[in-house]
């Protein structure tokens, strides 16, 4: 069967994979000649194998990026034979949003992650020197893991990656029906599937760049770590490492609050952090890496914990690989509310977890006595001491958190080796039913322990610390400290009675520790580095990671829901027992009926389009009076707003809008929304028989029949040739004294048959239709219906978040911090090559 | 946790008779040159599998509604689909924090569900749902719904209209 399709655009697909495959294949080019200049002895044969890898890595480098403006060509042209195009974007779609488009599937995002390994790598052929062949070596066989999942090939009866530039008809999904075999099938695609209405916003096309970047950044203290021990140069590596995972910590730490920010600002999780697998398993790798960063600074001025470096900046990128594997293999469809559906590539991700951990663990263990290591112990009042147990305390948490957020991984274990029918166990693990307290309450513990290593580490010094110096440097801090938890514990009204008083001390504890990690670093930059702020960008991080643990601390403790709806509340027992579980969060808002909810009247004020935006703005006015004088305090008017439908099908997609104050947020979003079609409507019509004149009145008010328009014009009647309208021009009063004008439309079309155009005063719920002609009496017909289920109003959540600019605030004085210390090592590092 | 340390290193360097098996191991253990980072990391191990076992205790695993019929009051995690021949109820005008549905578990028991807030978005075309809550009065009350949808980013089906 041959059909000559009309209208496809192969070219860009047929280079776009032509690349694709040029890319998987000259990164094996690379990788094996990276590994030969290695391996060879002769300085001479390095130095040709070297030049051949160059070339190989810089034609893969330019074959990602063409793969890329194929794929970004074929998206922009809406060219929707493409399956990767008709599933993620739609004509409608902004062009702001099609880089959104681009990353929103699992081949977008793999192919992201190439780009950035490429670069890179392109950075690495410039700066390596004698670590180019070692690190490009582990760069390389990454890009040929990332390239093949791009393949889309069938080798031995086994799909290796998904091809992006996949037809729509020979996708598998679509074989054998009629459209397929149509060579005119293009004429009815006229539209794509459209992207994901919650990806529809300007953190999706900035998210996702920092966090593949972050990814891709991790892989460098891996490849400098197996570098190390694979050259058998176990000291010198650190120090290009150092630098670099600095800036893969960073980055990956922004990435994460990048990602707590878009859940913050657009997404309706009701706040920043969930707990949710796909957030925690991009923490983890965090928490190992910078526990990485410490033993190595601990190694660096002292020769001690070398070993736990290496395992660090391995198991970082594994746990990364392994983050890889639960968001796109479709395994976390049970606990997670934001992950990829399988698209049969799991064997594959975890072939490529197992082509990184197994080499670089079998290293590390055969060669784990080669590696230096200092006989003589640390001493408990030197730095690196406290360092290696900092290092191990992330590392519980990291393997606590990983231990929940696997539970649909042991499933499948559990499952797969029979464990189940072994012990007779009946069904599968659930994760606990209260997911936030519990890793809450391990991870405040790890948190204080974190914080009071943070603020005094500093001052000790490396091998050992003079017992009066430690404590006469640290006093001062510690007492502001002490004073500054008090002062607020006593005006913060910190009262979190949720999980009882054993929870509540700990985040008084918490409280202590996290104000202890700001003041004590934020004086080290004074009495220990007497203000010189170049040298300074460790202690302006742990200033920084301070803030965030005291943001991340208050915003819990204090976030409150003030929409409570405490009408009903009465009803079922305000202090029934279940008015703790059931808080009744969401409160209806009536159009122009102010609601009172925490300090504010609150009134819904109207809905609103605007031209080429697909989202319905909802006007919530906010209004605040002194208690004393009853005069208006504070007003101010917030848009949360939604997408009512998708591709016709009804449905809410909300995002929510803030009021921002320097100490507080208050954060609002739709629920609910009523929907406006008469389909749903019970309320029947009454009829009435009236004259020019002549009023009718209904349950809100009345209306006066004005005149008979001969030529009326309502904009849901469209005159036809052969139509003899009639139009009752209609007044409304209401109550309220507010007026309508109404104009329902009588036609008789070609003399034979009725067509009846009714009008409706929308925010009144007012229905007319002009029925009949009664040329009798010289009356009309009129039928009135009020509908009870139509009327306007919205249901909606609004919280405070006091105190979030201090996390905000604390990961942005930490991202500085990071920078400082990136700039000061690096230096340090030329200053010593030179 | 210092104190831990602190009992370890008693245990290492304190006078024989105190503990006397402990002892034994440990010094043992130094014959193979055990340094306090050692011994660290083994508490530290020690704690974590402690606080694993611990927090374990809080994981439970999917139920029936049949389960939690027996044990009326008690928090389970039931999977189940949608019942679409029961009338689901929403009216935000009487409640805004009432939603009402039917539920099939696996076992195929359906059962009445309320859940204390609004009616989420794309309900109806979920695959199948994790209830978390309890049953009372042979209605189960539920706190948190985790909808499992078809494709959880996309709808699949090409969608072909019958004129061009």
């Amino acid at each position: 069967m041959n059909t000559n399709y009309i209208g496809e655009h192969l070219l860009p697909g047929q280079l776009g994979h032509f690349f694709a495959v040029l890319a998987f294949v000259s990164s094996i080019v690379a990788t094996i000649s990276y590994f030969m200049s290695v391996q060879s002895k002769d300085a001479n044969l390095q130095q040709s194998w070297k030049n051949l890898a160059r070339g190989g890595f810089i034609i893969q480098a330019i074959s990602v990026f063409a793969v890329f403006s194929c794929l970004y060509y074929a998206l922009y042209n809406h060219f929707f034979e493409y399956k990767y195009v008709w599933r993620n974007s739609s004509r409608d779609l902004p062009v702001s949003y099609l880089l959104s488009s681009f990353w929103a599937d699992q081949e977008g995002s793999f192919l992201l992650w190439s780009i950035w390994n490429s670069v890179l790598g392109l950075v690495l052929l410039r700066t390596g020197k004698k670590y180019e062949a070692p690190v490009m070596t582990v760069l390389s066989l990454a890009q040929v893991c990332l390239a093949s999942m791009l393949l889309g090939i069938y080798i031995l009866g086994y799909r290796v990656g998904s091809n992006p530039f996949l037809l729509l008809r020979l996708a598998e999904e679509n074989q054998g029906l009629p459209w397929v075999s149509r060579a005119d099938y293009l004429n009815f695609i006229k539209d794509g599937n459209g992207l994901n209405l919650s990806l529809q916003n300007y953190w999706m096309v900035i998210h996702p760049p920092v966090v593949f970047l972050s990814f891709a950044s991790t892989i460098m203290p891996f490849a400098y770590a197996f570098a190390g021990i694979w050259t058998r140069d176990y000291k010198e590596w650190i120090k290009p490492a150092l630098p670099w995972s600095l800036f893969s910590a960073m980055m990956l730490g922004t990435g994460i609050m990048m990602g707590a920010a878009w859940a913050y600002e657009s997404l309706t999780f009701g706040g920043y952090w969930s707990w949710d697998p796909v957030e925690n398993s991009s923490l983890v790798p965090w928490l190992t890496l910078v526990a990485g960063i410490h033993t190595l600074l601990a190694f660096k001025y002292t020769g001690h914990a070398l070993k736990a470096t290496f395992f660090f900046f391995l198991i970082t990128f594994i746990l990364i690989l392994y983050s890889t594997f639960l968001t796109r293999s479709g395994i976390l469809g049970d606990t997670s509310v934001h992950s990829f559906t399988d698209l049969g590539m799991s064997g594959q991700l975890l072939i490529y977890m197992a082509v990184f951990a197994i080499p670089g663990f079998w290293l590390l263990i055969a060669r784990r006595k080669e590696i230096p290591s200092i006989v003589k112990e640390e001493s408990t009042y030197s730095r690196e001491f406290w360092l290696f147990i900092g290092a191990l305390i992330l590392l519980i948490a990291a393997i606590q958190i990983t231990f929940t957020t696997s539970i649909p991984v042991w499933n499948k274990l559990i499952n797969l080796l029979g464990i189940k029918s072994l012990f007779n166990l009946q069904r599968d693990i659930a994760p606990p039913s209260d997911g936030m307290f519990h890793f809450n309450k391990i991870q405040i513990w790890i948190a204080i322990v974190l914080g009071l290593m943070t603020a005094v580490l500093q001052y000790m010094k490396y091998k050992d610390t003079p017992r009066g110096f430690f404590s006469r440097k640290i006093a001062v801090p510690t007492v502001l400290s002490l004073v500054i938890t008090g002062l607020i514990g006593i005006f913060g009204n910190i009262n979190y009675d949720t999980y009882g008083a054993g929870f509540l001390s700990a985040i008084y504890v918490m409280l202590f520790a996290s104000v202890y990690a700001v003041v004590a670093n934020a004086a080290y930059i004074f009495i220990g580095q007497k203000g010189k702020l170049r040298a300074a960008g460790a202690s302006v991080a742990h200033v920084g990671f301070g803030l965030v643990l005291l943001g991340i601390l208050i915003t819990s403790a204090k976030k409150e829901v003030i929409s409570i709806d405490r009408m009903r509340m009465l009803d079922n027992g305000f202090f029934g027992k279940d008015s703790k579980e059931n808080p009744r969060e969401n409160l209806m808002l009536p159009k122009n009926f102010p609601v009172q909810m925490g300090d504010y009247h609150v009134t819904y004020a109207g809905d609103s389009l605007a031209h080429g935006d697909a989202k319905t703005y909802y006007l919530v006015r906010y209004e605040r009076r002194d208690p004393k004088t009853g005069d208006i305090a504070e007003k101010f008017t917030l848009h949360p707003d939604a997408f009512l439908s998708n591709r016709g099908e009804q449905g809410l997609t909300p995002n929510p809008d803030s009021r921002h104050y320097l100490t507080k947020d208050i954060f609002t979003y739709i629920t609910a929304v009523p929907i406006k079609d008469e389909s749903s409507d019970t309320a029947q019509y009454t009829k009435h028989e009236v004259a020019p004149g002549d009023s009718v009145f209904f349950a809100n008010g009345f209306m006066v029949l004005e005149s008979l328009l001969p030529k009326p014009e309502n904009p849901n009647y469209q005159p036809q040739s052969g139509d003899l309208a009639v139009g009752a021009q209609l007044k409304v009063f209401t109550k309220n004294n507010e007026q309508y004008n109404l104009l329902p439309v009588y036609s008789l079309r070609d003399s034979s048959y009725e067509v009846i155009v009714p009008d409706t005063v929308a925010p009144l719920a007012l229905f007319v239709r002009f029925s009949k002609i009664l040329p009798k009496d010289k009356k009309i017909e009129l039928q009135v219906k009020e509908s009870d289920t139509f009327k306007d109003y919205i249901v909606m959540k609004a919280l405070v978040f006091p105190y979030i600019n201090v996390l905000w605030g604390g990961v942005l004085v930490m991202i500085i911090g990071f920078i400082m210390s990136i700039v000061q090592r690096v230096k340090a590092n030329k200053a010593k090559s030179n | 946790m210092i104190p831990v340390v602190h009992f370890a290193l008693i245990l290492r360097n304190g006078k024989e008779g105190h503990f006397p098996l402990l002892q034994k191991i440990i010094r043992k253990q130094n014959y193979y040159n055990m340094k306090k980072s050692n011994i660290v990391l083994l508490v530290l191990i020690a704690v974590a599998i402690g606080v694993i076992v611990t927090v374990a205790g809080d994981f439970s695993t999917y139920e029936t509604f049949a389960t939690a019929r027996q044990k009326e009051g008690k928090q389970f995690q039931v999977i189940g689909k949608l019942d679409t021949t029961k009338a689901m109820h929403y009216d935000p005008v009487k409640d805004a924090n009432l939603f009402r549905f039917y539920v099939i578990d696996k076992t195929g028991e359906t059962r009445p569900v309320v859940f204390y807030g609004t009616k989420p978005t794309d309900f109806e075309k979920a695959e199948s749902v994790v209830l978390t809550g309890k049953m009372e009065n042979g209605e189960f009350q539920c706190s948190k719904i985790l909808m499992k949808c078809p494709s959880k980013y996309k709808n699949d089906q090409v969608a072909i209209g019958t004129k061009a």
